[in-house]
């Protein structure tokens, strides 16, 4: 076997005399294009076609998600109810993740006024509001939240946010019955003007 | 040979590349799985296959079922269905929202169609609908007490032919060692078998002489799992009850041996009417007890 160079070149040999070698050719640049394209092409496949590679996910299921979504009385489930209120009414400011916005909104995920025994002072502030400044986590925030007793009518739903919120992300804390929501609406849904941290302190954490 | 560590290294690169697409990945995403408890039917699922249906799995092996027989239902699409399950303290608006949507669907409902909707529940309002649709409708009920539900309804041409009422997944084969998922369809699909067809009898006869219950039926019989015997005084009490044109003749009958008792008892095993996860359906079985009862009964 002959590693010689010049094998490549050699034009004296001809047919099976002569030692297959390897030279270098020009490629052109229409082959690196079309193979970014589909390597592009490829990546947005498995993006969006691959349910994001998890066991779970078969098709025609797009994601873990929609699986998630069509299980059969997960309407009945307070949790899930209570994440589509989330989502529709707690997340644009507390965001998805529950983690808020720095200066702005304070965290509910592993917040020391949700990961409580009761939930009597989360129904106060999600029915009536809270303003002034709140120390959450050791940190002070002064930021006004508006409240939501007119916009979440129905104590039910108003429970199951309420429990979605303290058993989502890293928090662990009890579910909160239809029946304290509905407690603590007949005693102060009319209040007419948001908590103050202050106030809210003074109260007990179970509903009475 | 000139640039050989190429060579090598590419070569090697291609081979590496498909191992772990083609093994390593796909061990991380589906491997490592164990049983999971399903609520629908009250216990784990799969559940370990007992010592009577590995026996009759073996004698599937060994006939060649695999050959012409899947165990993969397979699903294209869903849909909803939406349900009326509770009406709630307001009736009467409720009834107003039937007739609304009714009115909205293009459809004509009068108070006293709504109301015989209410009366028996729950009541399928929509079939077939899609996600967009549904969850318009389940809007339209939002304040009115009444609780609307969307059931998923999987489609797809097997599910359609009544082989499954859902998908096969990864789970479904976790003691399925080796893999019969079967790739010919000469025969029908046989992952939900036991579920579908719950007769004992039907099967031993169908495997004896399939054109004995089945018209036309284009299997072959598989008569060496049987023995054909003349009638000792009394007749077996399993002996076949064959029809005339399929009997064995005057004073002769067909007793199945331990391996036809064996591969119907495994073919009774084939069951995935239970909903998972991955594969979610409305799980309507009052009886959860009739599951896997085929294990229970002695094979003789």
């Amino acid at each position: 076997m002959s590693s010689k160079p010049n094998n490549t070149k050699s034009k004296g040999k001809t047919g099976n005399d002569r030692e297959p070698g390897v030279g270098k050719a020009p490629v052109s640049v229409g082959v690196f294009v079309v193979t970014i394209l589909l390597a592009y092409w490829a990546m947005m496949e498995l993006n969006t076609r691959a349910g994001g590679f998890s066991r779970y996910v078969y098709g025609p299921y797009e994601s873990y998600a929609v699986v998630e979504s069509v299980q059969p009385g997960s309407g009945d489930d307070p949790i899930k109810r209570g994440a589509d209120i989330y989502r529709n009414i707690c997340s644009p400011c507390h965001q998805a993740s529950g983690m808020g916005a720095p200066g702005q909104f304070p965290p509910l995920a592993g917040s020391d006024w949700v990961n409580v025994e009761g939930p009597n002072r989360m129904l106060r502030i999600v029915l009536n509001g809270l303003g002034g400044p709140i120390e959450v986590n050791g940190e002070t925030w002064n930021a006004v939240m508006p409240g939501f007793g007119d916009v979440i009518v129905s104590d039910e739903d108003l429970a199951a946010v309420i429990s979605y919120v303290r058993n989502s992300w890293t928090n662990e804390a009890s579910i909160c019955t239809p029946e304290e929501a509905a407690a603590v609406r007949a005693e102060s849904g009319d209040r007419g003007r948001a908590w103050t941290s202050t106030e809210l302190l003074a109260l007990p954490l179970e509903v009475q | 040979m000139q640039k050989g560590y190429q060579l090598f290294f590419g070569i090697l690169a291609v081979m590496v590349i498909s191992w772990l697409g083609l093994v390593v990945f796909p061990t991380v995403q589906l491997g490592h799985q164990s049983t999971r408890q399903v609520k629908e039917i009250g216990r784990h699922y799969p559940s370990e296959p007992g010592s009577i249906v590995l026996n009759g799995r073996k004698i599937y092996q060994q006939a060649g079922c695999v050959a012409c027989h899947t165990q993969q239902v397979r699903q294209s699409g869903y849909a909803f269905d939406v349900v009326l399950n509770e009406v709630g303290d307001f009736p009467d608006s409720v009834k107003q929202i039937l007739v609304d949507a009714a009115k909205l669907a293009g459809k004509a409902l009068s108070g006293e169609e709504a109301s015989s909707q209410m009366a028996q529940l729950p009541s399928t309002l929509l079939e077939g609908v899609d996600r967009v649709t549904a969850e318009g409708v389940i809007r339209l009920f939002k304040d009115s007490g009444a609780k609307v539900a969307a059931n998923i309804l999987p489609l797809g041409p097997d599910i359609q032919r009544g082989w499954g009422p859902r998908q096969t997944v990864g789970l479904d084969y976790l003691y399925d060692q080796p893999l019969l998922m079967g790739q010919q369809r000469l025969g029908p699909d046989l992952a939900n078998v036991g579920a579908r067809l719950t007769d004992r009898d039907w099967h031993l006869k169908h495997l004896y002489h399939p054109r004995s219950v089945v018209d036309g039926s284009n299997m072959p019989a598989y008569t060496y799992l049987f023995s054909v015997q003349p009638i000792d005084g009394e007749p077996s009490p399993d002996a076949l009850e064959l029809s005339e044109a399929f009997s064995a003749g005057e004073g002769m009958e067909v007793v199945p041996k331990p391996e036809a008792h064996a591969l119907v008892d495994y073919l009774m095993s084939l069951r995935i009417e239970n909903p998972v996860f991955e594969a979610p359906y409305m799980f309507t079985q009052a009886d959860p007890s009739d599951i896997n009862n085929s294990e229970m009964q002695p094979a003789q």
